[in-house]
């Protein structure tokens, strides 16, 4: 390959490593905020989503220049379409971490109730999706499609505590008194709504990545 | 039945093996572009279609080529008729010094005949179907040496078509060619491969997946990969298609 074309290359492969690391911390911060109520740390996650959005519009531009510059084929072409698919995937994992920060930043909730905490499995819902992010960055920076397989499965448990936390949040709901608990509870039931949504971002990530090495279609079909 | 059958083709140049153990079948309207480095035998390969390597001192083949299920290598095959099937457009457009009529009409009257009423109705529709006659049909006595590059090779198209062949081979069509006169060349192809089974080399790898059904990629006298222009531009089934395709080699 031209030496200049492949400088390209890289460069969008590091902006897209580079965003994914941005949102990472997004998603950390965010929980942080939200599992300890800290309105400090929320309002740094609103105001670093900008940074994401401009990373969002840099590749996106990088990619169509490449494209339409180069005339990619094959693992290239791959390579482009599997970039611009995941840069969307992380600009909307990037607004879920928003909105998580929004929540406790509008919230009158002074501090999550560590029952409730403990019921649903908040902790460890957060702590899987951090583990997704980070099992899917190393996949990306190593071009590991084995391990990018190994997200798939990692869905799963998020799938069930997000179902199990209706049920929970329902309960509570109705056996709370003050009436800021029904408006409380739907809020949180979208906080695990938007877990939930980032666990399905992070595999259509797998599964863009997995098309750009294999060239095999996972997308609506079964992982096992 | 396929078109075109090529079955453990060698194909040598003296002691210089130039094609190793080809084998592929071409379907009949489908359009096949070769791709490869310079060197790799594709330009070989295309000229066996219609013996053309023949006038090339000590050359030989083994193996067998069909064409429409005849051995077109075996013993009393009428090479002029061969020919005549199959047609040829070269790299630099080559128009005969005569007039743009007589150009179309020079392969007619070579192989005898003299209707003119025929050759004009010829003339016409083989211009018609180069896409050359709305631009040519008020100038049919001029020299084609007054067309542009990209108005003689269709016109050298037109030549061809003119003696009712079922194939065309083109070696390279577009490749002296400005991009407007190339992407008329290659809608002449889109339209073309509706009558005619069209064999395609370039060196111009987006006109190879433009303009093809099938992609064979040759390297050092070996077919490596042979598939759906598709597949070959999206997928390549071997690493070496895919690094000369993405420009890692070759």
């Amino acid at each position: 390959m031209v030496k200049f074309i492949e400088i390209e290359r890289s460069q969008i492969k590091e902006d897209v490593n580079d965003m994914f690391a941005l949102v990472t911390k997004q998603i950390e911060q965010a929980s942080t905020a939200l599992l300890s109520m800290d309105k400090g740390i929320a309002s740094q996650v609103i105001v670093f989503e900008h940074k994401v959005n401009s990373f969002e519009l840099k590749i996106t531009k990088e990619i169509e220049d490449y494209i339409a510059l180069y005339n990619p084929v094959a693992i290239d072409l791959r390579f482009m379409l599997s970039m611009l698919q995941m840069t969307m995937d992380l600009e909307r994992i990037g607004d879920y971490a928003r909105s998580m920060a929004r929540f406790v930043k509008e919230t009158e909730m002074k501090e999550l109730n560590p029952e409730l905490v403990e019921k649903t499995q908040l902790t460890k819902m957060i702590q899987q999706v951090l583990a997704m992010l980070k099992t899917m960055q190393v996949a990306f920076t190593e071009e590991n499609a084995e391990l990018a397989h190994t997200i798939f499965d990692k869905d799963d448990l998020i799938d069930q505590i997000r179902t199990l936390s209706t049920d929970i949040l329902a309960d509570y709901m109705v056996n709370q008194t003050p009436d800021t608990t029904a408006k409380i509870c739907l809020q949180l039931q979208d906080v695990f709504r938007k877990l939930e949504r980032t666990g399905d971002h992070i595999t259509n990530m797998a599964e863009e990545f997995i098309f750009y090495l294999d060239a095999k279609v996972l997308k609506h079909q079964k992982k096992g | 039945m396929n078109k075109i059958e090529v079955k453990n083709v060698d194909f040598f140049y003296g002691d210089f093996q130039a094609l190793k153990n080809i084998s592929l079948d071409i379907e009949a309207n489908k359009v096949v572009a070769f791709i490869g480095p310079s060197g790799c035998g594709k330009s070989t390969f295309i000229r066996i279609f219609n013996r053309m390597n023949d006038l090339i001192p000590e050359t030989r083949l083994m193996g067998s080529v069909k064409i429409d299920g005849i051995d077109i290598y075996q013993k009393g095959i009428d090479v002029d008729e061969l020919r005549k099937n199959v047609g040829m457009v070269f790299q630099r457009p080559n128009p005969f010094p005569k007039s743009i009529f007589d150009n179309v009409a020079y392969g007619l009257r070579v192989n005898g005949l003299k209707d003119k009423y025929f050759i004009r109705e010829k003339v016409e529709e083989s211009l018609r179907g180069a896409a050359l006659w709305e631009e040519v049909k008020d100038k049919l006595k001029e020299s084609a040496f007054a067309l542009s590059g990209g108005q003689q090779q269709r016109l050298c198209i037109a030549r061809a078509l003119a003696i009712s062949p079922s194939i065309l081979l083109m070696d390279e069509p577009a490749s002296a060619l400005d991009p407007i006169s190339t992407a008329k060349i290659e809608e002449l192809i889109w339209e073309l491969k509706k009558t005619y089974t069209i064999v395609i080399v370039t060196h111009n790898m987006q006109q190879a997946a433009r303009v093809s059904d099938k992609t064979a990629y040759f390297y050092l006298g070996e077919m490596i990969e042979y598939d759906d222009t598709k597949v070959i531009f999206t997928h390549p089934k071997k690493e070496s298609t895919q690094n000369y395709i993405t420009g890692r080699f070759g």
